[in-house]
């Protein structure tokens, strides 16, 4: 499904000693597949990510996303598949301060029917959220306010899920609720997750082990 | 409920910020306009300030001599003449830009002023017209500032009789009446109806540099003059405020944007392409523009009426308005300031890698 080609991130390129955040890396996301990418900090997780998602240009190689380059193909069609088929889970929840609860889980679809407040209502009912629909993000705490950017990232029902640490912010019966909610979602949709949360990795159909920018063992 | 990326869900959720610039934005527009209703009536004061002479000439004899007797006698003969009236001595107040239109006040002989009255088909009501060489002038309350005169009067059924709804005014000219014995350096000549063109050729033939006639044509050239250079004077000022207001609100639109970076970012990141986000932007641009236009609009049109209730028509005239002028000003403003917001938010947007904006700068 997703097929990563010799890829690099490369920051410095003019100095004597450029940075890799990644090096060579070459990978093939099979779909329906849950991936846990883990390794230390700056080991290039986020970064790797980001270039799956079709956000950062990588500095060399290629992204290949049901058959096509990702990089190759102009700016509008890249950006129409993000908001269709993948899903963004950050790190911080980033939701907008000025919309509701779910006006934020609607921002990917930008509507207002009938069909995608249901869908929003379920997702938030299945992440404990039903009764703080109409607050806003400074009435909720930071683990609230990151459910809700998992419903966000699910509401179009996408094929891939990226997403950078989503449990770090919860506690023990929230992220329960998550990943309750991911086992029905796997079936569907390919996650890749950067995770630091045993929990997690437990959960994980195989991993991504990442060092210093390069694929470990 | 509104679409959440719509405006009207941005506008609930930052009503202060939008406020704010969309404020700073109608002052912009509403300095602009007040600077160019000032212009506009100025123009129109100093065209109408010398209307009087839609009525008469007025011949002012550089020395007093007898030749000044022969010169009166020969232009009193013209055929074009119907009537010339000594007259003793003219005030003529200066002109700036709050003090009014025409102040000349002149002392005359009473048959010239119920004369130029029924000129101006105005009906003197009896007991109004002041007494001869009483000091009394048939004047407008606006004049009550001029020491000499106590009283005010009025002449019914003068409004508007100059100007056609834009100008009102009990009296453009004062008249105080009074007796003449002796020739005068000044004389107010009244034209036969339709022939003044004609008697001032032969009276500037006549008077041939030992006096100075003041008729319409010379009023209109000196007034093309004055007008030049005070539009080319105004014009250039607008021209610099136009463009540093412009920038002002492009700086202040560009500040306002980036404080919103984290929010571009998410957007890009989550799929929204740059021509939506650019659109979007717009969007917000031009309703804030749009709305401090139609705002600052409204608020010309009530500081115009306000100012000639209480300031202006007390003085006898109301020429501060709102029209095509003023809001073809305000469009023009309001498409530069569209313009100079847009640019630096378009160029923001072409930078590509959005992703560090959100992680440098949270929502």
């Amino acid at each position: 499904m997703i097929r990563l080609e010799n890829v690099s991130l490369i920051y410095d390129l003019q100095k004597e000693q450029p940075t890799y955040a990644l090096a060579q890396i070459h990978l093939e996301i099979k779909p329906q597949t849950f991936y846990g990418i883990l390794g230390p900090s700056g080991s290039g997780k986020s970064s790797l990510l980001y270039i799956i998602g079709g956000v950062m240009n990588p500095t060399t190689g290629k992204v290949y996303y049901k058959g096509e380059s990702l990089y190759e193909m102009d700016e509008e069609r890249r950006a129409a598949i993000r908001l269709k088929e993948f899903g963004f889970i950050f790190q911080q929840h980033l939701l907008l301060p000025y919309l509701d609860v779910i006006q934020n889980v609607l921002v990917p679809l930008n509507t207002y029917n009938q069909e995608s407040i249901d869908r929003a209502k379920v997702l938030l009912h299945q992440l404990g959220l039903e009764k703080e629909i109409h607050k806003k993000p400074n009435q909720l705490s930071g683990g609230q306010c990151q459910r809700v950017a998992i419903a966000r990232a699910l509401i179009n029902n996408p094929k891939v899920i990226l997403a950078d640490e989503m449990t770090a912010s919860l506690d023990y019966e929230a992220a329960k609720k998550v990943l309750r909610l991911f086992d029905e979602i796997r079936k569907e949709a390919t996650v890749l997750f950067v995770t630091h949360d045993k929990r997690m990795i437990e959960h994980a159909d195989e991993t991504i082990n990442l060092w210093d920018g390069k694929l470990g063992e | 409920m509104h679409k959440p990326l719509g405006y009207f869900s941005y506008l609930k959720g930052n009503k202060a910020q939008v406020f704010k610039y969309n404020i700073c934005l109608l002052s912009c527009m509403v300095v602009l306009g007040i600077i160019k209703i000032l212009l506009v009536s100025q123009n129109e004061e100093l065209i109408h300030c010398n209307l009087k002479y839609e009525y008469m000439s007025q011949i002012n004899f550089k020395t007093c001599n007898e030749e000044i007797k022969d010169t009166i006698t020969e232009i009193a003969a013209l055929e074009e003449v119907e009537a010339i009236y000594p007259c003793q001595y003219t005030i003529t107040n200066c002109n700036t830009l709050f003090a009014g239109l025409d102040e000349t006040t002149y002392l005359v002989d009473e048959h010239f002023i119920k004369e130029i009255m029924r000129r101006m088909d105005a009906e003197i009501v009896e007991g109004q017209m002041p007494q001869q060489d009483s000091g009394r002038a048939l004047i407008s309350s606006r004049v009550k500032e001029i020491k000499k005169y106590t009283d005010s009067l009025a002449i019914d059924g003068n409004k508007d009789v100059y100007y056609e709804g834009i100008y009102k005014s009990s009296e453009c000219i004062n008249y105080v009446p009074t007796t003449i014995t002796d020739y005068t350096l000044s004389y107010l000549i009244l034209p036969v109806l339709g022939r003044e063109i004609q008697m001032n050729e032969k009276i500037n033939s006549i008077i041939q540099g030992k006096a100075i006639l003041s008729n319409r044509e010379w009023a209109q050239k000196e007034n093309t003059l004055v007008l030049k250079s005070v539009n080319e004077n105004f014009n250039i000022i607008m021209i610099i405020i136009t463009l540093m207001t412009a920038l002002t609100a492009g700086v202040l639109s560009y500040l306002h944007y980036r404080e919103r970076q984290g929010e571009i970012g998410l957007l890009s990141t989550l799929g929204y392409s740059h021509q939506w986000i650019i659109k979007r932007i717009t969007k917000e641009v031009i309703i804030s523009t749009t709305m401090a236009a139609l705002g600052a609009s409204g608020f010309l049109g009530v500081f115009c009426k306000l100012f000639n209730t209480f300031i202006n028509e007390p003085r006898g005239y109301a020429l501060f308005r709102v029209d095509t002028h003023i809001i073809l000003l305000i469009l023009t403003i309001a498409l530069f300031m569209m313009a100079f917001s847009s640019v630096p938010i378009w160029m923001m947007l072409s930078q590509k890698q959005w992703i560090y904006s959100i992680e440098r700068k949270p929502l």
